[in-house]
């Protein structure tokens, strides 16, 4: 029978993607029968949407300021390709 | 054509100008991103993605092929961002995360369950308190989460740019993702009731 210590690993590390279906099977039995399995899991499966409106935040915060490295990376690519010039700009 | 592809790939090796300004234009959004998600200030991720093409271009002729090239990119990028934060005083070097062993009991059983979180993002202070965990976290795991969570790219990729095997690479999951779950419970963004 699995343990909720084992239930936390797999679903934690990932490995329950990548387990045998007999195995994602118990997992699904325990999680059936133990509700604090379940929220378990819940809150990682959150995490990640957590975490991309953090970024997303982020992004539009700096959504200026990117795009204005953005141009200047582009520009000094262009302007300097292998060879180089006389100014490399900031490498 | 994506830059993925062999015939692309070919003129990236010969070092022909517009394949290097192509596969530049297409990752630069995306890596400049997970700058930022790695902890560095806008100033800070130009610097390392601008490094990071130097490195690109530089050694164009040489890439093998073997992996994608965006999994190189990253790699590349992976390591100067680790630079960069060891030089600017950012690094974290402590990882007690093994506390998280003692909320079970010897049989497996939870000895301290879950309790119950807001898992939505309200407000600036949730937010505040989502990026103060988010900080805590070393860079390997930070990396390996952020490029699962926000670019989705495989298990197999993660490992090539972060250079570590599918057991590490769930090992640094496991511990992230317990981190911050502990941190947002120990800072109580409980479910309001």
């Amino acid at each position: 029978m699995i343990s909720c210590r084992e239930v936390s690993e797999l679903v934690s590390s990932g490995a329950l993607e990548s387990s045998a279906w007999s195995r994602r099977l118990s997992i699904r039995l325990h999680q059936l029968m133990c509700r604090d399995c379940r929220r378990y899991s819940r809150q990682i499966a959150g995490l990640g949407s957590l975490a991309r409106s953090v970024w997303d935040r982020h992004c539009e915060e700096d959504a200026q300021e990117l795009a204005e490295i953005e141009d200047r990376i582009v520009a000094s690519i262009v302007r300097a390709p292998t060879g180089g010039g006389p100014d490399e700009g900031n490498s | 054509m994506s830059v993925e592809d062999p015939v692309l790939v070919a003129r990236i090796q010969a070092a022909d100008p517009d394949a290097l300004e192509e596969v530049v234009k297409t990752y630069l959004s995306q890596m400049l991103r997970a700058s930022r998600g790695a902890g560095l200030k806008p100033h800070e991720a130009e610097e390392v993605v601008q490094t990071t093409f130097a490195v690109f271009i530089e050694k164009a002729d040489r890439f093998e092929g073997r992996s994608r090239v965006r999994t190189w990119l990253f790699g590349i990028l992976y390591r100067k961002i680790s630079e960069a934060r060891r030089r600017l005083g950012r690094s974290r070097q402590m990882d007690s995360i093994d506390d998280f062993e003692e909320r079970f009991d010897a049989r497996g059983s939870w000895s301290s369950p879950p309790q119950s979180l807001e898992m939505k993002v309200y407000g600036n202070e949730v937010r505040g308190l989502i990026e103060n965990c988010i900080e805590e976290v070393p860079l390997k795991q930070r990396m390996a989460f952020l490029l699962r969570e926000v670019e989705e790219l495989d298990s197999h990729e993660i490992c090539n740019i972060l250079d570590v095997s599918r057991t590490n690479l769930g090992v640094l999951f496991y511990r992230v993702r317990n981190r911050l779950r502990e941190c947002l419970e120990a800072h109580g963004v409980r479910r309001q009731k």
